[in-house]
């Protein structure tokens, strides 16, 4: 049973589309087809965050005008080879496509794929009822910001007028300390705020930048940091494996007393 | 200061006259259900702008916009429909083509509805309705042209929706709202008639939005980004204790500074006893 799954977020820069890659390579790396879909029409980033830029050579765009075939459109990652990126086109922008070529394309992709993940574009226009259109389930991303939680609100609002009941949400770029000292958002209050499903907590991590800036998702790397394994075991959460949430405020300790408390299995 | 404060309070009064106005106005731009001789009746908001009499304009719905209100008033109130409960369709002035009389049909019967039937005066809506397969009743035209919100028209059946009303909603009813559910900030009630939230109310609720001053607001927990009841415009704080039931109305034994009464708050259980 293939799912179809629209990441998305109302509010830009909360991380989207690093959370797309990062889920969508995890998945591949469980053993699952994957297949990437870069939804944000004229404003391409996918591509770059998984370091497949230069190997596009058609969009989402050709496949929809029968320029050129599906799988010729699909960039295959070779380093995980479960997974493939279909671009969107850079030059055009958000009224290129309409809702009901994306759903048939996303209909197609997942007669081959187990996951076919929607990198949605921020805002609550065009191009996100676009993105949603093919879509069955939603991970809505959101940082313990109010004004990200809001949006987000806002868009499980538009997504349950548009039938995709099932959303699950991801809080991102959280720092425990802050939490702990009052001045962030705990993940209890966003839980308060929005009622919905918690799918995974992924921790404010400066790997997260340079992962970015190599073309290398986090959890491709050799040793995972903290926020390469919380993507990881949102993955498995997504699998329907039950994991509990990291405790995150062992990563303040030091090594050694991280693995004292693993090895005592103490938190 | 008190010449800045004389200011701030005009202006706060003038606001919440023209916010009070144009909510008045937009009323009927909504989509709706309704039982009209035991058969389930869906209205949809006429095509044109709405004028007022003070010439203020509601602008109409988008096609897009109401499909979208459509599956929100569906999903708050679908569990009170036996499965394929037929529907009348009311399109009003509205020109609806074939395609769009599909997307209607999906919609309601993804809620296990049946479009039975289409109400309509406008000649091409009639003939597309029967294009798409359904029955066709030709009312004659009995709105005006202009349609103006006039004083004096009896409120609307209450409004139940069982649902979470999230930011940027907006439920506007000529009547009283019931939300079982909770309300967030940044959505919005408006309601002619009493508001009722059998949860939590953390958005905007304006009660007797068209000037009645007995309208109430009540809520499991009452704690609104801001609350109106007629023209009275309140700031709310947080309940002292986690679970505390509250009732919204505007005392008329109590006066501010101005001489007017304003909106009070107190707690359910001691609400009927003491003010109905």
């Amino acid at each position: 049973m293939s799912r179809s799954i629209v990441v998305t977020s109302g509010k830009g820069g909360v991380g989207k589309t690093t959370t797309s890659a990062n889920l969508g390579m995890a998945l591949a790396k469980l053993g699952r087809k994957v297949v990437l879909v870069d939804a944000d029409f004229g404003l391409r980033n996918l591509d770059l965050l998984l370091g497949l830029e230069n190997r596009v050579v058609y969009t989402a765009l050709e496949v929809i005008a029968r320029e050129c075939k599906l799988d010729q459109a699909l960039v295959k990652d070779k380093r995980q080879p479960n997974l493939s990126l279909l671009a969107a086109p850079q030059t055009r922008n958000k009224t290129a496509i309409t809702a009901a070529h994306m759903k048939a394309l996303v209909e197609v992709l997942s007669r081959h794929f187990d996951y076919v993940l929607v990198d949605c574009p921020a805002g609550i226009e065009t191009g996100f009822h676009n993105a949603i259109a093919g879509a069955k389930e939603a991970i809505i991303v959101t940082t313990p910001e109010i004004s990200a939680v809001r949006d987000a609100d806002r868009v499980i609002g538009l997504l349950e007028a548009n039938r995709i009941k099932d959303i699950k949400l991801i809080v991102n770029r959280l720092r425990p300390a802050m939490v702990k000292n009052n001045d962030m958002m705990s993940v209890e209050d966003i839980l308060e705020i929005l009622s919905i499903k918690l799918l995974g907590v992924i921790p404010e991590d400066e790997q997260v930048i340079v992962s970015t800036n190599k073309g290398e998702p986090l959890v491709l790397s050799e040793k995972l940091p903290l926020a390469g394994i919380a993507y990881e075991n949102t993955a498995k959460r997504l699998e329907g494996m039950d994991i509990p949430l990291l405790d995150l405020n062992a990563s303040s300790g030091s090594v050694l007393s991280r693995l004292q408390r693993w090895l005592t299995g103490k938190s | 200061m008190p010449e800045l404060d004389a200011d701030l309070s005009t202006a706060t009064a003038d606001e919440a006259e023209t916010v009070a106005a144009k909510e008045h106005d937009s009323v009927t731009q909504q989509v709706r259900f309704k039982t009209i001789n035991r058969q389930l009746h869906l209205l949809l908001p006429p095509e044109r702008d709405i004028v007022s009499e003070d010439g203020e304009t509601a602008p109409a719905l988008l096609w897009s916009d109401l499909l979208q209100q459509l599956q929100q008033r569906l999903t708050g109130t679908e569990r009170f429909w036996e499965a394929q409960t037929p529907v009348y369709l009311q399109t009003s002035d509205r020109l609806i083509d074939v395609p769009q009389f599909v997307e209607l049909g999906e919609a309601l019967q993804e809620y296990n509805l049946k479009l039975k039937q289409v109400i309509t005066y406008r000649r091409q809506t009639a003939l597309n309705a029967v294009t798409a397969g359904l029955s066709v009743e030709q009312a004659v035209a009995k709105e005006p042209l202009k349609i103006t919100t006039n004083v004096g028209v009896p409120s609307e059946d209450p409004l139940y929706l069982k649902m979470t009303v999230r930011a940027g909603m907006e439920i506007r009813h000529a009547g009283s709202v019931i939300i079982f559910g909770d309300v967030h900030a940044g959505a919005e009630i408006i309601a002619d008639g009493d508001i009722l939230v059998w949860g939590k109310l953390r958005g905007l609720a304006h009660a007797g939005a068209r000037g009645n001053r007995l309208a109430v607001v009540m809520a499991l927990s009452l704690y609104p980004t801001q609350l109106r009841i007629a023209e009275a415009i309140a700031m709310v704080d947080p309940p002292k204790t986690s679970f505390c039931p509250e009732v919204a109305f505007i005392d008329t034994n109590l006066l501010n500074l101005d001489g007017e009464s304003g909106i009070s708050i107190v707690k359910a259980v001691d609400y009927s006893k003491q003010f109905a």
